[in-house]
C-alpha cells in the first residue's frame, strides 16, 4: 500500500535545526550592533505592603520586551536603554505597580516598589486558551497558573508530583511503585469514554506528546505482559527546575481556540528565559531523598510477602504461623536488603538530583542555560531511573518590533524496571503468590531467580522551536512559531540464555520514534470604538503533524549464554506499526472591552483532521465568554474587595482514531502464510466528539484582600460521543465500531479558599482550601448497547464509566478496616448467611443491564484540598498540601488473580481459622455455616463457587501530598545571593476507608489514558523524603 | 460505506462569517489530510483476485483460533483434562474448572466460532459477486471457503447450545449441521468441477481431491450428528457411513497452528506440555491427573498420550479444596505449532462401526474398530454385545478424538439419541480421600461425573455479546 502521507521524520529534525541555527546565527550577528545602544542599570527591591520581600516578582520596562524577575530577596536588576522609562512590577497576589524612572547612560538607578494585595490578579497575563496575552480581567473561563517562580520555590523530581493538589479540578494519580510509572492526569473528571483523557500539552507553544510512552514488552511474538507493566508519561522529561510557569484549562470552554483534541483541556507549560540582569543569575541545586514503600497489608504482613519473614501461613491450631518453607536463611536474602536488617526485595531508594542553570543576557540577547542529573533507585531491586537533562533557550531581540525566542530542551531518560504487573515471571506477582505462584515456591532463592532479567527503557527527548513575536504597530501583534517534538524510546527486554523461566533465553529490542511538529501562527489587533469602548480582534492557525512509528524485532533460543542479539536467536519476529494524523485549522477571535470592567469575548475555531471520514469535511467549535470585574465599578463598596463574574461557553473536540472510519481487515498469518481477519467496518463520517462545556463563576477578594475565593460551576456536554459499538457476533465479529453516538454530561462545581490569616514582616500563615465535585452521567448511547470500557462498564442513566460487579448485600463482606492491624472484620460478619447478590431494581438497587450491581463511578465525586504555609522568622517556613479523594471505585484485581487460584491470601484469614478449627481443613460443609458470604466465594477450599465481580473497593482516601521545611542558610555559604535548605516528604501520611490492602493509586498495564484505577501485580507508589539545598548568586 | 449511526451532520460552517471561513479553509485547504497509513488491508482491496489467497487464510486462522479454545475448554469440561490453577492467561476460569458454562465466561469462544462461520460464508459471498459463474465453479478458494464454512458450522453445531444464524433468532443447534451439510456439498460439487477438468494443472487437481475428501469427511460426521439428533435415523447414518467409507486411513485434515506468534499457538500445548515449559511456557495450567486415563499410565495408548513429573500445577485449584495437582501434562500436542485434526480416516472408520452398531450390526462395528487398534498396537476388541459395543465404540472415539472439541459434541448427541454404552468421562482418583497428594490405595474411584456432584455444561451457550447486541435475541 502507498503510503501517501508520510514523511521523513529525520528530515523534519533536520530541515528544523537548519533553520534554526540559521537563525540563531544571523541574531548573534545582528545582535552586538543592537547592544551599542547606551544603557544604563536600574536596580530595586521589590516589597509586600507592610511585608517582607517578593520573589519570582514580574518586572518589565514597558514599551520594551525587557524584564526579568526579583529573586528570593526580592531584588532585580535591570539593564535598560537611556530615558524615561516606566518600571512595571507584578507579583501573584499583589496589584501591579508601576514607578517612573530616568535611566541615565552608564548610571545606576534605584527602582524600589512596595505592591499592595490583589489577590485576583486581573493584570496577570495568560496566553492558555487565547490568541494572544490575556489579562486575567478578560477572562471569561477560569484558568489555574501555577508560577513555580513565586508558589513552588523548590519543584519536586518530577512535573506529575509538582502537579499534584496543586489547583482545584486537576486530578493527578499516580500508578505504582515502578521506576518510571507516569501518573494519570484528569482535568474536570473524565470526558471520554473510548478516547484519550490526558489533557494535551504544551512547552513554550509547541504541542508535545501527552500521551504515555509506549510499555516495555514483547509483542504478539510473547505474552505482552512479560516487563514491568508500566507507562511513562513524556511530562517527567521536563525538568520541573526549568519550569516557570503552568498554565492549567480544565475544559472545553476555555480551550476552544485549541479545537479538536483539547476537550480533555490543555497544559501549557513556559520554561524560564534570560534576563537582561547587570550580571548572570546562577543557580545551583543538590538533593538527596529515599523512596519508602509505606505498608499495604495487615501488620503481620504488611508487605504482602515482599519481606519473606513476615509471609502468613495457619498451622493446625488455626493458629498464625511463619509457614516453614518461607524461613529465610542466610544466603537466601537478596542482595540489596532493605535496611539491612531483614530479607526483602523492598529497599529504600536512594534518590538524587542536581541541577544548576544560569540566566543572564544583555540589550538584545538574552539566555537561559540549564543542565540536570538525576539517579534515583525504585523501591525494588533492580529499579532505577537515570535522567539527564539539557536546556537552552534564547531570546533575540531583532529589532524594536521584531523578537525571536529560540527553546530546546533535551532529555535522555534511562529506565530499568523489576519485572512487575499482571507477569507470570515477574517478581511481584510470584512473591505475593508466595508458594502457589509460578515458581511453586516462596523461598527468596527461587523467586530471586526470576530477577535475572533486564527490563531497560531508554528514551530520548528533543523539544526544539521557536518564536517570532513581530510588533509592527502599537496596535498589532503577530507571532509564528514553529516546533518539533521528537522522542525516540527504545524498549529492551533480555530473559538471557539461562533464564529460569526460558532456558534459551528470549529477547525482545522495540524502537518507537514519536514526532510532532507544530506550525502556529496568531495575529491581534487593538483597536478603539469610541469612548471606553474597545477590542481586540485575533485570527490565526495551526498544523499539528504526529506521526509514532515502531519497529520490533523479538528472538528466541539463543546458541549459548553472553549478551546476545536478536539476530543471534533461532527464531526471529518482526513487527512494524506507523500511524500519522494531521491536524490543521484556523479560528478567529473578538473581545469587546468596554471600561476595562465589561469584556465579551466570541470565536470560533475551525478544524480538519486526517482522521474524519472522508465525507465529513470541517469541524466548527464556536465560543463566547464574558467577564465583568464588578469591584471595579464607582458605586462597589471597598468593604467587599475585588470581585470578577465571569461566564463562558465553548466547544473543543477529541478526534477518532486513525483506522476508525476505514472498513479494514487485519493482517494476520496462517500455516506461515498471509491471511485477513475482520477488524473494523469502518465509517466514513465519523468525525470529532464535541465537548461543549458551558462554566460560569466568580472571584473575589475579601477582608482587605487577604481572602480570596474562586468558584466555577461548570457543565460539560459531549455529543457524538465516540463510543465503541459492539457489533452482532454471528454477524461476524467485527471490533467495536467506534462511532459518534453518545452523549455524555459531567458537571460539578470547583471552589477555591485562601486565605491570609497572619502576615507579618516575619512571620505569617496561609491556610487554603478547595473543593471539586464532578457528577457524570451516560445520557445516551445512541444506537450502541452498554459495553464494557476502560475496565468499568457503559450504559445509559450511571456516570461515565462505572464499576459493576456483585454486590454482597449481607454484611461482613467487606467489614475488614485497614486500621486493623490483624485484619479481621471490625464488625462481626454475618456468618453463615445465605449468599444474596442479587440486583433488584424494584428495591432501588442501580443494576445494570446485566443483572450485576452498579457501584459508582471509576473517577472520583469529590476532592477536597487543603494548603497550609507557616512563615516564621528568619525566613523560615513550613508548608502543606494534601488532598482527599472520594467517591470512586477500584478493583483489586490482584486478590482476585491470587484468590481465583487458591492462593493463601490476608483477606482470607479468618476463614482460615475457622475452616482449620476444628482440625480438619478445607471442610465443605463448614463453608456455608461458618464464612461470611464474601469468605464463601471468595475464600480458597472445598465447595467454593468463585465469582471474580465481587472485588470492588471505594478508593476513598486522604494524603498528604507534601510537608516542606524550608530554611533559609545564606549565613553558611556567605558568596551566595540565596541558599536555601530545604526538606520534603512527598505522600508519606495517608488514609484509607474502605481497602484492605494496596493502595488507591495503583493501576494495570496501559494505565494512563485508563478510565480507572485498578490493582494489578505491582506495588503501591512510595513515599518520597527529600533534602535539597539551593543556592543561587 | 456511509455512517451507520450518524443520520445527519452539520452543515459545514454554520452560517459563520464567511469571509474569514473562505481564507481559512483554502489555508487549510493547503494541508494534507488525506493520510494513508499502512498497516491494516482495506476491504475492498479484498475483491482483488490478488487477495483472495489471503482471503481464504484468513478464514481458516478463525476457525483454527475457534477450534484452539473450545478444544481446551470443551476439554475441561468432559474432563479430557483436569485444571491444574491458572485461571487467567491459558487458564481454565474457576467456574469453567467446576464445569459450569455460562454466557460470559463463554462469550469469547461464541464470538469466535461465530466470526469463523461468518467470514468463511462471506468469502463466498464475496467470491460470488467477483467471479463469474463459470469461473466460480472451478475455483479451489470456492472450495476452501466451502469446506471452512463446513467446518465452521460443524463446530458451533457440536459446541453451541443453540444456532444464531446473521444475527437472527434463535433456533436449534442442528440448523448449523445443516447448514455444514451444505457446505461441505458445495466445496465437494465445485472440488468435482476442477478435478475433472484435465486442462487444469496437476497440482491444482490434487488439492481439490485432498479438499474433496476434508468435505467428504466433514460431511460424514455432520450427517452423524444429524443422524442421532433425528432418533439415530438410519437412513441418514447411511449416507454418513457412505461418504466415510470413501475416506482412506491415513487421511487427516488439519487446523493449523505457527510458533511464529502467541495467537496462533495451540493453546493445549502451551498451557500444559513439558516441551512448552523448556521453550518458557509459565504455565502448568491442566494436568491428566484425574482424568480417565490416568489410571492406565501415560504410555498405554498412543492416541492419549501424557507425561509424569513431581511438579505440581501453577497454582492451587478451588476445586480441588484449594490444594496443588500433580501437573501430568499431555503430551498430544508436543509444539506450539501443533495441528488439531478437524476430519480423520480413522474417526471414519468409527463412524462406520458406529453406523453399523446402529444397524445392529457387532462384528461389523468390532472390525471397524480394530482397524484402527491393529494400527496402533492395541489389541482387538471383543464386545460380546451391542451395548459393549457400544460402550467401547464411546471409548474409542474418546481416544480418537481426544483434545479436539469433539467430545460434548459426542455426548450430546449419544445423549438425544439414547444410544447404550458407558462413557467415563468423570474425576478418577485413586487417594482415598480424594484429594491430590492424599494416600493412595490403588483403588481408582469415579469420584465425580457429568452430572453429579454437579450438571456439568455439555455446551456453550448464547453469548453474552450476542445476546446484549442482537434485537433477536430476547
Amino acid at each position: 500500500m502507498t503510503q501517501l502521507g508520510r514523511s521523513n521524520s529525520r528530515g523534519w529534525l533536520g530541515r528544523l535545526l537548519g533553520s534554526a541555527l540559521v537563525v540563531a546565527l544571523g541574531a548573534t550577528l545582528v545582535a552586538p550592533a543592537l547592544a551599542r545602544a547606551q544603557t544604563g542599570t536600574v536596580e530595586g527591591r521589590v516589597t509586600a505592603q507592610g511585608g517582607g520581600p517578593l520573589a519570582g516578582a514580574q518586572v518589565t520596562v514597558e514599551g520594551t520586551s525587557i524584564g526579568t524577575r526579583t529573586g528570593d530577596d526580592g531584588r532585580f536588576s535591570l539593564l535598560v536603554p537611556a530615558g524615561a522609562r516606566s518600571i512595571r512590577v507584578l507579583a501573584i497576589g499583589y496589584k501591579v505597580g508601576t514607578l517612573q524612572v530616568n535611566v541615565v547612560p552608564g548610571g545606576t538607578t534605584t527602582a524600589n516598589l512596595e505592591l499592595t494585595r490583589s489577590v485576583l490578579r486581573l493584570d496577570e497575563v495568560v496566553v492558555t486558551g487565547t490568541a494572544g496575552e490575556t489579562r486575567r480581567r478578560e477572562l471569561g473561563t477560569s484558568i489555574a497558573q501555577i508560577n513555580l517562580a513565586a508558589e513552588v520555590k523548590d519543584p519536586p523530581a518530577n512535573v506529575d508530583q509538582l502537579l499534584q493538589a496543586r489547583t482545584v479540578g486537576l486530578d493527578v494519580m499516580q500508578t505504582g511503585a515502578s521506576a518510571g510509572s507516569g501518573a494519570q492526569i484528569r482535568l474536570r473528571g473524565g470526558v471520554s469514554v473510548n478516547q484519550s483523557n490526558q489533557p494535551i500539552i504544551y512547552i513554550d507553544g509547541i504541542r508535545v506528546r501527552s500521551e504515555g510512552y509506549r510499555r516495555n514488552a514483547p509483542g504478539n511474538a510473547d505474552f505482552t505482559g512479560r516487563g514491568s507493566n508500566i507507562q511513562s508519561s513524556p511530562l517527567n522529561d521536563i525538568n520541573p527546575a526549568d519550569i516557570e510557569r503552568i498554565e492549567v484549562i480544565k475544559g472545553a470552554a476555555a480551550a476552544t481556540l485549541y479545537g479538536t483534541e483539547a476537550s480533555a483541556g490543555v497544559i501549557q507549560i513556559f520554561t524560564k528565559k534570560g534576563s537582561r540582569a547587570a550580571r548572570p543569575r546562577w543557580s545551583l541545586e543538590a538533593a538527596q531523598g529515599l523512596a519508602v514503600t509505606r505498608p499495604f497489608g495487615p501488620d503481620w504482613n504488611p508487605f504482602l510477602n515482599f519481606t519473606p519473614p513476615d509471609s502468613m501461613g495457619v498451622d493446625a491450631n488455626g493458629q498464625l504461623i511463619v509457614l516453614e518453607d518461607r524461613k529465610v536463611t542466610a544466603g537466601q536474602c537478596h542482595p540489596n536488603p532493605a535496611n539491612n536488617a531483614r530479607c526483602s526485595w523492598i529497599r529504600n531508594g536512594w534518590r538524587q538530583r542536581y541541577n544548576g542553570s544560569v540566566a543572564g543576557g544583555f540589550d538584545a540577547f538574552q539566555y537561559f542555560l540549564s543542565g540536570s542529573y538525576e539517579d534515583n533507585e525504585g523501591v525494588m531491586p533492580q529499579d532505577r531511573e537515570k535522567k539527564i537533562a539539557t536546556r537552552g533557550n534564547f531570546s533575540f531581540d531583532l529589532s524594536e518590533k521584531v523578537r525571536l525566542d529560540f527553546n530546546t530542551g533535551y532529555t535522555n531518560y534511562r529506565i530499568v524496571n523489576t519485572p512487575s504487573g499482571n507477569n507470570a515471571q515477574g517478581l511481584v506477582l510470584n512473591v505475593y503468590r508466595a508458594e502457589r505462584n509460578y515458581r511453586s515456591s516462596s523461598d527468596p532463592a527461587v523467586i530471586d531467580s526470576l530477577l535475572n532479567q533486564d527490563i531497560t527503557t531508554e528514551i530520548d527527548r528533543l523539544v526544539t522551536g521557536g518564536t517570532v513575536y513581530h510588533t509592527p504597530a502599537p496596535w498589532f501583534n503577530q507571532r509564528f512559531t514553529v516546533g518539533f517534538d521528537f522522542a525516540a524510546q527504545e524498549n529492551r527486554t533480555l530473559r538471557p540464555f539461562g533464564f529460569v523461566g526460558a532456558p534459551l533465553g528470549r529477547l525482545h529490542d522495540e524502537k518507537n520514534k514519536f514526532a510532532i511538529l507544530t506550525g502556529d501562527y496568531a495575529a491581534n489587533a487593538d483597536y478603539r470604538l469610541s469612548g471606553g469602548l474597545a477590542g481586540t480582534f485575533s485570527l490565526g492557525g495551526q498544523y499539528v503533524a504526529n506521526e509514532d512509528s515502531r519497529t520490533f524485532a523479538y528472538g528466541q533460543d539463543f546458541a549459548g549464554p553472553g549478551e546476545p542479539t536478536v539476530s543471534g536467536a533461532a527464531l526471529w519476529i518482526a513487527e512494524e506499526d506507523r500511524t500519522r494524523v494531521v491536524n490543521a485549522g484556523f479560528f478567529f477571535q473578538n473581545i469587546f472591552k468596554l471600561n476595562e470592567r465589561y469584556f465579551l469575548t466570541a470565536g470560533a475555531r475551525f478544524d480538519g483532521n486526517s482522521a474524519f471520514g472522508e465525507s465529513l469535511g470541517l469541524e466548527a467549535y464556536p465560543k463566547v465568554s464574558a467577564s465583568y470585574v464588578t469591584s471595579e465599578e464607582p458605586w462597589w463598596p471597598d468593604a467587599l474587595g475585588e470581585m470578577k463574574v465571569r461566564a463562558a461557553m465553548g466547544y473543543a473536540g477529541r478526534a477518532p482514531d486513525p483506522f476508525d472510519k476505514l472498513k479494514t481487515y487485519s493482517p494476520t498469518t496462517y500455516a506461515g502464510s498471509p491471511a485477513v481477519t475482520p477488524r473494523n467496518l469502518g465509517d466514513t463520517l465519523i468525525g470529532p466528539e464535541r465537548t461543549r462545556e458551558i462554566e460560569v463563576g466568580f472571584e473575589s477578594g475579601l477582608v482587605n484582600n487577604r481572602v480570596s475565593v474562586e468558584f466555577t460551576y461548570y457543565h460539560r456536554r459531549t455529543s457524538d460521543a465516540l463510543m465503541n459499538v459492539r457489533q452482532i457476533p454471528s454477524l461476524g465479529g467485527w471490533n467495536a465500531q467506534t462511532a459518534n453516538v453518545g452523549v455524555l454530561q459531567n458537571k460539578g462545581v470547583e471552589l477555591a479558599v485562601n486565605a491570609t490569616v497572619i502576615d507579618k514582616a516575619d512571620f505569617g500563615l496561609d491556610l487554603g482550601g478547595t473543593l471539586y465535585t464532578n457528577n457524570s452521567l451516560v445520557v445516551s448511547l445512541g444506537s450502541a448497547v452498554p459495553f464494557g470500557a476502560n475496565g468499568g462498564w457503559v450504559q445509559e442513566g450511571f456516570p461515565v464509566v462505572v464499576a459493576r460487579g456483585k454486590r454482597i448485600k449481607n454484611p461482613g463482606y467487606d467489614d475488614y478496616s485497614p486500621g486493623n492491624g490483624a485484619l479481621v472484620p471490625a464488625v462481626p460478619p454475618a456468618v453463615g448467611a445465605p449468599l444474596d447478590t442479587a440486583c433488584v431494581p424494584a428495591n432501588g438497587d442501580p443494576c445494570a443491564s446485566d443483572g450485576q450491581y452498579v457501584f459508582g463511578p471509576l473517577q472520583p465525586k469529590r476532592i477536597i484540598g487543603g494548603t497550609v504555609t507557616l512563615r516564621l522568622p528568619k525566613g523560615i517556613s513550613i508548608s502543606a498540601r494534601g488532598e482527599h479523594q472520594s467517591g470512586a471505585w477500584i478493583a483489586d484485581g490482584a486478590s482476585d488473580n491470587a484468590l481465583q487460584r487458591s492462593v493463601i491470601w490476608p483477606t482470607c484469614r479468618r476463614a482460615y481459622l475457622v475452616l482449620q478449627s476444628d482440625g480438619t481443613a478445607n471442610d465443605a460443609a463448614q463453608r456455608t455455616t461458618a464464612l461470611t458470604p464474601w469468605e464463601q466465594i471468595a475464600c480458597p477450599g472445598a465447595g467454593r463457587v468463585y465469582d471474580s465481580d465481587i472485588f470492588w473497593y471505594k478508593q476513598d482516601f486522604l494524603k498528604l501530598r507534601d510537608l516542606t521545611l524550608s530554611i533559609p542558610v545564606g549565613f553558611a555559604v556567605p558568596t551566595a545571593e540565596t541558599a536555601t535548605l530545604r526538606v520534603s516528604v512527598q505522600n508519606y501520611f495517608r488514609k484509607l476507608y474502605d481497602m484492605a490492602l494496596f493502595d488507591p493509586e495503583m493501576t494495570g498495564r496501559d494505565s494512563l489514558d485508563e478510565q480507572n484505577r485498578s490493582i494489578s501485580e505491582h506495588l503501591p507508589p512510595p513515599a518520597t523524603i527529600t533534602a535539597s539545598l539551593r543556592i543561587t548568586f | 460505506m456511509n455512517s451507520i449511526y450518524r443520520k445527519t451532520r452539520r452543515p459545514l460552517l454554520r452560517g459563520l462569517p464567511h469571509a474569514l471561513a473562505l481564507g481559512g479553509t483554502l489555508a487549510i485547504g493547503a494541508c494534507n489530510f488525506d493520510v494513508v497509513n499502512p498497516g491494516p488491508i482495506l476491504n475492498d482491496s479484498l475483491d482483488n483476485l490478488t487477495g483472495h489467497v489471503s482471503v481464504v487464510n484468513g478464514i481458516q486462522r478463525n476457525l483454527a483460533d475457534a477450534l484452539d479454545q473450545i478444544a481446551y475448554w470443551g476439554g475441561a469440561l468432559s474432563f479430557e483434562l483436569n485444571p491444574a490453577g491458572s485461571t487467567g492467561s491459558y487458564g481454565i476460569l474457576p467456574n469453567v474448572q467446576e464445569g459450569i458454562l455460562d454466557d460470559n465466561d463463554g462469550n469469547g469462544d461464541w464470538s469466535n466460532a461465530q466470526q469463523a462461520r461468518w467470514t468463511a460464508e462471506d468469502a463466498l459471498r464475496r467470491f460470488a459477486r467477483v467471479y463469474d459463474q463459470a469461473t466460480y465453479d472451478k475455483t479451489l478458494f470456492v472450495v476452501q471457503a466451502a469446506l471452512t464454512a463446513g467446518y465452521a458450522n460443524r463446530l458451533l453445531g457440536e459446541n453451541m447450545c443453540q444456532a444464531v444464524i446473521d444475527g437472527g433468532p434463535a433456533e436449534a443447534h442442528t440448523v448449523f449441521f445443516t447448514r455444514a451439510e451444505g457446505h461441505f456439498t458445495e466445496a465437494k460439487r465445485v472440488a468435482a468441477n476442477i478435478i475433472g477438468d484435465a486442462a487444469l494443472p496437476a497440482a491444482t487437481r490434487n488439492t481439490a481431491r485432498r479438499l474433496d475428501s476434508a468435505a467428504t469427511a466433514g460431511r460424514a460426521s455432520v450427517r452423524a450428528s444429524l443422524a442421532s439428533f433425528n432418533g439415530n435415523n438410519l437412513a441418514t447414518w447411511a449416507s454418513a457411513a457412505a461418504d466415510a467409507a470413501t475416506i482412506a486411513n491415513a487421511f487427516r485434515y488439519n487446523a493449523s497452528y505457527a510458533i511464529t506468534d502467541l495467537g496462533s499457538y495451540n493453546f493445549i500445548q502451551w498451557a500444559s506440555s513439558t516441551a512448552a515449559r523448556a521453550a518458557g511456557s509459565p504455565y502448568r495450567a491442566h494436568t491428566q491427573w484425574g482424568t480417565y486415563f490416568e489410571q492406565f499410565g501415560p504410555t498405554f495408548d498412543s492416541r492419549v498420550p501424557w507425561s509424569t513429573t513431581t511438579l505440581t500445577g501453577d497454582a492451587a485449584v478451588a476445586r480441588f479444596a484449594g490444594l496443588r495437582v500433580p501437573w501430568y501434562p499431555q503430551a498430544k500436542y508436543t509444539t506450539q505449532a501443533s495441528p488439531i485434526a478437524l476430519s480423520s480416516g480413522w474417526e471414519m472408520r468409527l463412524l462406520q462401526a458406529e453406523e453399523a452398531l446402529v444397524r445392529g450390526d457387532l462384528p461389523a462395528a468390532t472390525g471397524f474398530m480394530n482397524q484402527r487398534r491393529a494400527n496402533i498396537g492395541r489389541p482387538n476388541l471383543a464386545p460380546a454385545t451391542i451395548a459393549e459395543g457400544w460402550t467401547e465404540l464411546k471409548r474409542e472415539r474418546q481416544f480418537e478424538l481426544w483434545l479436539e472439541a469433539r467430545r460434548l459434541g459426542d455426548l450430546r448427541r449419544w445423549a438425544a439419541a439414547g444410544s447404550p454404552g458407558t462413557t467415563f468421562d468423570g474425576l478418577w482418583v485413586d487417594e482415598a480421600n480424594g484429594l491430590p497428594g492424599g494416600v493412595k490405595d490403588n483403588v481408582w474411584t469415579q469420584r465425580e461425573t457429568m452430572t453429579s456432584p454437579r450438571v456439568r455444561s455439555v455446551c456453550w451457550p448464547i453469548g453474552r455479546s450476542e445476546r446484549e447486541t442482537n434485537p433477536n435475541i430476547p
